[in-house]
C-alpha cells in the first residue's frame, strides 16, 4: 500500500503489462460478438458458423451478402435498399434537427428562467421516462393513423424527436447551468435580447453538449425498431432496422444477409461515436458533476 | 419564486378561467381515452363476435341433433337457415345479435323475392356440399350476407347424435348495427382516470397538500363510479377543476406577465403533451376495460394482484424477477464500467483513446441486433459460448432450455455487454473532472491509494453516478428487447420481466386492457422508486431543481 498511486513514477513494468493484458482481454471479449457478425457477413451462405474463431476465412471471403443486401429491389424493379437508406437518413437527420430545436430551447428556459410551472414541467419530463412503452404503442398508433402519418417519415420524426426530449433536456440543462451568468449580464448591458443571448452566447458555448444531444437524437432515430415496425407496413417506407428484420424469419434467420445488413446499419452510428467520443465523455456528465 | 406566491394571493377571476380551462383539458383527454377504448374494443370485438357465432352454431346443431335425424333432415330440407336462439342482447356497440327470432334469410321481407330465391338455392347447394365433405375447416367459415339495413353472418356446424353424423346445420345471425353505445359511463370513467393521473403527477411534483385533498374526492368518485356510472362526468369535471385550479391560475398569471419565457418551453411541452402524455392517459383509460370494450372497473388490477391458480407465473414472481434483473444488471454495469474507467483514467496508460473507443462500440449497435446475435451465441449446439466452454473441457450448457437460472444468466450476460459502456463513459467523465491536486494533497497527508479512492474519488463520483444509476435502473427495469429476443421469457414465462409480461398479454393473449393495467402498475412502481430515490439522496436535485 505504499504505491504512490496516480503519479507517473514508480509503477512497475509488470503492472503496466498486466493492465494492458487485462484491457486487451476485455476489449476482445467486447468486440467478439461484432467480429462474429463481420465474419458471417463475409462468409458465403446463410448459416451461422459453429466455430469459435471470429476471423473470416480469407480463402472463401466474399462480399456477396453485402451485394445482395444493397441491391435489394421491389418486384417492379425499384431500388428498395436505396429507398430505405434514404428514409433512414431523412428521418434521422430531421429528428436530430427537430430534437435539438425542442431540447435546447426548453433546456435554456429551464436553466435560466424562474416561472410558474417550471418545477412541474421538469418533473413531468422525469416522470415520462417511466411510462412503459407497451402502454403507449396502441394510442400512438391510433394517433398516427388519425393524423394520416402512418407510412410517412413525418410521423416517426415527430415521435422520435419528442421521446428524446426528456433525456436531452436533462443533459443540456445540466450543461447550461455550468455556464457562468456574468457573460449574459454583460451582454444585457450591451443591449442584447434574450434570444441573442441564447443564440450567440449559450449555444456556441455548449457545443460539446449539443453535439452529444445531436448524437443521441440521431442514434435514437437511426436504431429504433419497434415503432418503425409498427407504423410502417409498406416496404418502401421502411427504415433500415425494419429492413434488417426482413431477414429474420419465423423459424430461421438468413444469417449472411442479416449480418451484412446489420453491419451496414451500425457503421454510420459507430463512425459518429468515434468522431464525437471526446464530447461524449464531457457532455454527458457536466451537469451531474456540478451538483 | 416571488411571482408564483403573488399569483396564489391574487386568486379571483383567474380562478374561474383556470377552472374552465381545467374542465376543458380533462374533457379533451377523456375524449381521447374514450376514442382509443372504442377503437381497440371494436377491432377485437369483431373477432370475438365471429367466434361467438360459431359457438352458437355448434350449440344449435347439437340441440337439433338431440331431436333426432328427422328433425335435422326437416330443418335442412325446409329452411336453408336454422334459427339462432341466443338471448337478445345489445352489446356496447349497439349491435344486437340473434335475439329470439328465427332468422331465415329466404323469408326476410327486406330481401327482394328473386334475391331470396337465389340465396336460398345457394345456401342449399352449400349445405349439400358441406354434407358430403364435412371438413373441420369448413365449420368455421363465415359468410356475410348484405341485406339493406341489416347484416347477417352465418356459420355452420355438424349435427351429431350418438356418434352419427346427421348433416350440417347453418346458423344465421342478424347483426343490427345501431347507435354505438359509447355511454356517459365510459366517458366519465375516462375523465376520472385522467383525474387520477393528474393526482399522481401532483404527488410527484410535491403539491402534497393539494393532492391529499383531491385524493379524497377522487377516491369517492372511483368508489361511486364502480357501482354507478351515472353523473360521473359532472362530478369528475368538477373535481378536476377544483384540483387543477391553483396550478393553472399560477400558469395563466405567468403567461400574462412573462409570455416570452413560455415561448421557449412551448414547443417541447406541446409535443410532449400530444405525443407522450395524451397517449399515456389513453393507456390509463384502457386499463379499466376488457378486450371487448366493456368497462370492468378494477377487475384487471384485481386479476393481476390476486392471480388465478392456473397462471404460469404470478405478478409477484415477475416483480421479483424484475427486481433481481435490475439489481444484478446495475451492479454489474456500474462495477465493470467504474473499474474500466479507473483503469482508463491512469495518466501513464498508453493507447487509452483506442481502448475507450473500442469499449463503447456495444452502445452504438442497435440492441435488437446484438440481442439476436447473443441469442445465437447461446445456442446449445452451434453457439460460441458453449464452444468457448469446451476449450476448458467443460460440458455445453443448454442455456435457453428449461432452466430458469441459465435463461436468466443468458439475458444478464447480454444486457451487461450492452449496458456497461454507458456507465463507463459517465464514470470517465466524472473522473476526468476531479482535480489532480486533490490526490496529491491526499498523498502528502499519507493516504493510501485505497483511502484516496474511498475519500476522494468516490464522493466526487457520486453526483455524476447517482443520476446515471437511477436512469440506468429505470431503463433496465423496462429493458424489453433483451428479454424478449434472448430468452423470450422462457421457460414458461419465468424469466419475463414486468414489461415483457405486459407485452405478452397484449400481443399473444390479445388482452389490451389487462396489458394496460399491467403497464400502469409498472409505472406506479417506477414512480414510487423515483420518489424514494429522490428522498433518500438529494443528489438528483442538481438535475431537477
Amino acid at each position: 500500500m505504499t504505491d504512490p498511486g496516480h503519479s507517473t513514477v514508480g509503477r512497475s513494468r509488470w503492472g503496466v503489462w498486466a493492465t494492458h493484458g487485462f484491457l486487451v482481454a476485455v476489449t476482445l471479449a467486447t468486440l467478439y460478438p461484432l467480429m462474429l457478425v463481420a465474419k458471417i457477413a463475409l462468409s458465403p451462405g446463410q448459416s451461422f458458423s459453429a466455430s469459435l474463431n471470429p476471423l473470416p476465412d480469407l480463402a472463401t471471403a466474399t462480399l456477396d451478402n453485402f451485394r445482395a443486401v444493397v441491391s435489394e429491389s421491389t418486384p417492379e424493379g425499384e431500388w428498395l435498399f436505396g429507398r430505405q437508406l434514404l428514409n433512414s437518413v431523412v428521418i434521422s437527420l430531421a429528428t436530430t434537427v427537430l430534437g435539438i430545436f425542442l431540447a435546447t430551447t426548453a433546456a435554456y428556459a429551464f436553466s435560466r428562467f424562474r416561472f410558474p410551472g417550471r418545477r412541474a414541467g421538469l418533473m413531468a419530463f422525469l416522470v415520462s421516462q417511466m411510462f412503459p412503452g407497451v402502454m403507449m404503442m396502441i394510442p400512438l398508433y391510433l394517433l398516427m393513423q388519425h393524423l394520416g402519418l402512418l407510412n410517412r417519415p413525418l410521423g416517426l420524426i415527430v415521435v422520435y424527436a419528442t421521446t428524446a426530449i426528456p433525456f436531452c433536456v436533462w443533459m443540456l440543462k445540466g450543461y447550461f447551468d455550468t455556464i457562468p451568468k456574468d457573460l449574459e449580464e454583460s451582454a444585457i448591458m450591451d443591449g442584447a435580447s434574450q434570444f441573442t443571448i441564447f443564440w450567440r452566447i449559450i449555444l456556441p458555448l455548449s457545443m460539446p453538449a449539443v453535439a452529444v444531444t445531436a448524437l443521441f437524437s440521431f442514434m435514437t432515430a437511426w436504431n429504433e425498431f419497434i415503432l418503425a415496425f409498427t407504423f410502417m407496413d409498406d416496404p418502401r417506407a421502411f427504415t433500415l432496422p425494419v429492413a434488417v428484420n426482413a431477414y429474420v424469419g419465423e423459424k430461421s434467420i438468413e444469417w449472411g444477409k442479416f449480418a451484412a445488413a446489420s453491419m451496414l446499419v451500425s457503421l454510420p452510428v459507430m463512425a459518429l461515436f468515434f468522431m464525437l467520443q471526446k464530447n461524449l465523455v464531457g457532455g454527458l456528465t457536466a451537469g451531474g458533476v456540478k451538483g | 419564486m416571488t411571482q408564483s406566491v403573488e399569483s396564489r394571493r391574487r386568486l379571483g377571476a383567474p380562478q374561474v378561467r383556470a377552472a374552465v380551462a381545467a374542465a376543458l383539458i380533462f374533457a379533451v383527454v377523456g375524449g381521447c381515452a374514450v376514442g382509443v377504448v372504442r377503437y381497440v374494443a371494436e377491432r377485437e370485438h369483431r373477432a370475438a363476435l365471429l367466434t361467438e357465432i360459431a359457438t352458437s352454431a355448434e350449440a344449435a346443431a347439437q340441440r337439433l341433433a338431440a331431436q333426432g335425424p328427422e328433425a335435422v333432415a326437416a330443418a335442412l330440407a325446409d329452411a336453408a337457415a336454422v334459427s339462432v336462439v341466443t338471448p337478445g342482447k345489445t352489446d356496447a356497440f349497439g349491435i344486437s345479435r340473434g335475439a329470439e327470432v328465427a332468422v331465415d334469410l329466404t323469408r326476410d321481407p327486406r330481401m327482394a323475392p328473386a334475391d331470396a330465391e337465389a340465396h336460398r338455392r345457394a345456401l342449399l347447394a352449400r349445405n349439400a356440399e358441406l354434407a358430403s365433405a364435412p371438413d373441420a375447416a369448413a365449420q368455421r367459415r363465415f359468410e356475410q350476407v348484405e341485406v339493406p339495413d341489416a347484416l347477417f353472418a352465418s356459420a355452420v356446424a355438424p349435427a351429431v347424435a350418438d356418434g352419427r353424423y346427421l348433416g350440417m346445420v347453418r346458423v344465421v345471425v342478424e347483426l343490427r348495427p345501431g347507435e354505438p353505445a359509447i355511454s356517459m359511463a365510459r366517458f366519465g370513467a375516462a375523465v376520472a382516470l385522467a383525474l387520477l393521473l393528474a393526482l399522481a403527477l401532483l404527488f410527484a411534483t410535491g403539491n402534497v397538500r393539494l393532492a391529499g385533498a383531491a385524493g379524497g374526492a377522487a377516491g369517492t368518485l372511483v368508489a361511486l363510479g364502480l357501482t354507478a356510472f351515472a353523473g360521473w362526468t359532472a362530478l369528475a369535471a368538477a373535481g378536476a377543476a377544483a384540483l387543477a385550479t391553483r396550478p393553472l391560475a399560477g400558469l395563466l398569471h405567468g403567461l400574462r406577465t412573462q409570455p416570452g419565457t413560455y415561448l421557449y418551453v412551448a414547443p417541447a411541452i406541446l409535443s410532449m403533451v400530444v405525443l407522450v402524455f395524451i397517449p399515456f392517459a389513453m393507456g390509463v383509460g384502457l386499463s379499466f376495460f376488457d378486450s371487448r370494450g366493456e368497462p370492468v372497473g378494477l377487475a384487471n388490477f384485481i386479476e393481476i394482484l390476486s392471480p388465478p391458480a392456473t397462471a404460469d407465473t404470478t405478478f409477484y414472481w415477475t416483480f421479483g424477477v424484475t427486481v433481481l434483473w435490475t439489481v444484478t444488471n446495475v451492479v454489474l454495469h456500474v462495477s465493470i464500467g467504474l473499474g474500466l474507467a479507473l483503469l482508463l483514467n491512469r495518466p501513464d496508460l498508453r493507447f487509452k483513446g483506442v481502448y475507450r473507443v473500442l469499449l463503447i462500440v456495444p452502445w452504438a449497435v442497435p440492441n435488437y441486433i446484438t440481442a439476436l446475435i447473443w441469442k445465437w451465441m447461446f445456442n446449445t449446439q452451434y453457439g460460441a459460448v458453449n464452444a468457448f466452454l469446451a476449450l476448458f473441457g467443460l460440458d455445453g450448457v443448454d442455456w435457453l432450455g428449461q432452466s430458469f437460472a441459465t435463461n436468466f444468466a443468458a439475458n444478464l450476460i447480454t444486457n451487461t455487454w450492452l449496458g456497461f459502456p454507458f456507465m463507463m463513459v459517465v464514470a470517465l467523465g466524472a473522473l476526468q473532472s476531479i482535480p489532480k491536486d486533490l490526490y496529491e494533497a491526499a498523498h502528502i497527508d499519507g493516504a493510501s491509494r485505497l483511502q484516496a479512492f474511498r475519500h476522494v474519488t468516490l464522493p466526487l463520483l457520486k453526483p455524476a453516478l447517482v443520476p446515471a444509476i437511477i436512469l440506468g435502473s429505470v431503463w433496465t427495469f423496462n429493458m424489453f428487447n433483451v428479454i424478449y429476443l434472448v430468452s423470450g421469457g422462457g421457460p414458461d414465462n419465468q424469466t419475463n420481466i414486468l414489461i415483457t409480461e405486459a407485452y405478452h398479454a397484449f400481443k399473444v393473449l390479445g388482452r389490451s386492457g389487462f396489458a394496460a393495467a399491467y403497464s400502469l402498475l409498472i409505472f406506479f412502481i417506477l414512480l414510487a422508486y423515483g420518489w424514494m430515490t429522490n428522498r433518500v439522496t438529494k443528489a438528483t436535485e442538481g438535475a431537477y431543481e
